[in-house]
């Protein structure tokens, strides 16, 4: 659904609260799952040190991070509240494809927002540099296109 | 999600602080899973309980959470933690996570939880039984836990496995619920598993290609042992795939016949995976980073090893000697190198310049930080294997126990020679 909204275009997308909250934010966009942990992830910047991985070099710190879902070890799980609560490079919201339980966790007790099972693909519809807001209360995402 | 009295009284914060923060994060868990209840747990066990994989986050958190006098409900039992705690001459290991470490650990004692640091707690600490809800992290227990002995569990986040110890109860989500646990890709099994290397390299390429979904073994011979499945167990989930259970066809407790294991599925809508010889070779080399001869550690027991695996290494060393610049490190719970030590299997392994070491493992010692610049590692284990190497860090040769202690003795790593 598109509305004119400040001259920008305006998608919304609606899915499931995983994490609630709200947060707004320029996304950060792969189609490939995340992992938030050790070697995946430098803590003190939040840049992505995943050998290959599309977002490579990339920090997540601040930003709307949209990703098919997460990845890592059961052990490693405590690393994304390490980022929210010791380094402050945490991600401001997390839209996802599938949320996995090792990555809803700490989002959770981080109180990151984080939404999936949305109505339409988000790794398709939202595009890095996109402004996102996330209502991970009520499940909804509004995305105001970069290129709009 | 409907919550017992009992449970609106914790999340209203009538039984303190930490209860109510545990209650209201297994709600929103289990909300965000679609669980329609809680379950009471029979114990809990977390993964990463050591600081260097935990990291400062999860200290503070345990620490808050300490002082608000909450205590655990149910037996709960500790993951390794990151340093040798009697043997750092050996790691030797940078005083500030031993220091991290103390603080991590006086809050885990202060919850209540029983200083087992194994990966194997229902070998030495708590078994459940058949039907029992677990919340448990670390991946090798969980497999064996719904696997092996029927009780039920998802491969649950660390600080899920504290929280819910602490309200003595899980979300009913995943493999809590008996439609969950069907077998869901078939793994038709059309080779002998000579040495306990192949059962490991068997389970590594099966998680890696059935990654989530559930597998059903067929064709494995009935009188497999406790170790043989506890080989599966370290191999197929965490590093190599993310499924918390699998079934053995004639094995196992949720699979007397093919059938009850796919939950009466039409057999033409399983994937099969087919394992032979040529298999078990793409698995050896599949878990090969390395490319030089030369090695310099050799680490085996990851998981831990039992007893009678101690005593197969000790009986492999007796009387040899470990090449010059090269270790040899063998892991095992603290209880279980007691034994070790009684049975004089320490002093064989020690007499060969090897060591046997407890509280932490290859996995979780911070040896970046220690002195050792390890280039190239042989092990057993397909668990290290996978977790070791990375970006600059050593490369690793997989191979058998036999190949591993040869490799030890010469300083260079032969291929894989057959029979």
């Amino acid at each position: 659904m598109y509305e004119d909204h400040s001259m920008k275009r305006v998608h919304i997308l609606r899915g499931h609260t995983v994490s609630p909250g709200y947060a707004e934010g320029t996304a950060l966009v792969t189609r490939l799952p995340l992992s938030f942990h050790g070697v995946s992830m430098e803590r003190e910047t939040g840049i992505v040190r995943w050998k290959g991985h599309e977002l490579e070099g990339k920090s997540v710190k601040d930003m709307i991070v949209v990703m098919d879902t997460g990845r890592g070890s059961t052990g490693g799980s405590w690393a994304l509240y390490s980022l929210k609560t010791v380094y402050g490079t945490a991600p401001k919201g997390i839209v996802c494809r599938k949320a996995d339980p090792i990555t809803t966790a700490p989002a959770i007790l981080a109180g990151i927002p984080m939404v999936d099972k949305l109505d339409q693909d988000p790794c398709e519809v939202i595009r890095t540099g996109d402004y996102v807001k996330v209502d991970a209360t009520r499940g909804i995402v509004e995305i105001l296109k970069a290129d709009g | 999600m409907h919550l017992t009295d009992e449970e609106k009284q914790m999340l209203e914060g009538g039984d303190g602080e930490g209860v109510q923060q545990a209650m209201d994060f297994l709600v929103k868990l289990g909300n965000a899973f679609g669980a329609e209840r809680m379950v009471e747990i029979a114990s809990a066990h977390p993964a990463g309980c050591g600081y260097r994989v935990a990291g400062e986050g999860a200290l503070r958190f345990l620490k808050w959470l300490a002082g608000t006098g909450a205590k655990v409900r149910v037996p709960a039992t500790l993951d390794p933690i990151c340093c040798d705690l009697e043997r750092n001459q050996v790691l030797r290991i940078p005083d500030e996570f031993f220091q991290k470490q103390s603080q991590m650990n006086d809050a885990f004692r202060t919850l209540g939880f029983g200083f087992t640091f194994t990966c194997l707690p229902y070998w030495t600490s708590v078994a459940p039984k058949f039907g029992d809800h677990i919340a448990w992290g670390e991946s090798n227990a969980v497999a064996y836990a719904n696997s092996v002995l029927g009780a039920r569990g998802n491969r649950e986040a660390s600080l899920t496995c504290v929280l819910a110890a602490v309200a003595g109860r899980v979300p009913e989500y995943g493999v809590h619920l008996p439609e969950n646990r069907h077998g869901q890709i078939l793994v038709r099994v059309e080779t002998s598993l000579e040495d306990p290397a192949d059962w490991r390299a068997m389970g590594a390429y099966v998680g890696k290609h059935a990654w989530d979904k559930i597998p059903v073994f067929t064709g494995l011979p009935s009188r497999i042992s406790s170790v043989q499945l506890k080989d599966i167990c370290g191999a197929i989930t965490g590093p190599w795939g993310t499924m918390p259970m699998f079934h053995i066809l004639g094995v196992t407790p949720e699979a007397s016949d093919l059938e009850t294991a796919v939950g009466g599925r039409v057999l033409e809508d399983v994937e099969t995976i087919v394992f032979r010889k040529k298999e078990i070779e793409e698995a050896y080399e599949m878990m090969c980073t390395a490319r030089l001869e030369h090695i310099d550690l050799v680490t085996v027991g990851c998981p831990y090893m039992t007893i009678e695996e101690i005593r197969t290494m000790a009986e492999v060393l007796r009387g040899k000697r470990v090449c010059k610049g090269v270790e040899f490190w063998g892991w095992t719970d603290r209880a279980t190198r007691l034994i070790a030590e009684r049975m004089g299997l320490v002093e064989v392994i020690e007499a060969a310049g090897a060591q046997l070491l407890s509280d932490t493992c290859m996995v979780t010692t911070p040896l970046e930080k220690s002195a050792y610049k390890f280039k190239v590692v042989a092990t057993d284990s397909a668990k290290a294997a996978s977790y070791v190497p990375g970006v600059g860090k050593p490369d690793v040769w997989f191979g058998t126990l036999a190949q591993c202690v040869q490799a030890a003795l010469t300083g260079r790593w032969r291929g894989r020679t057959s029979g």
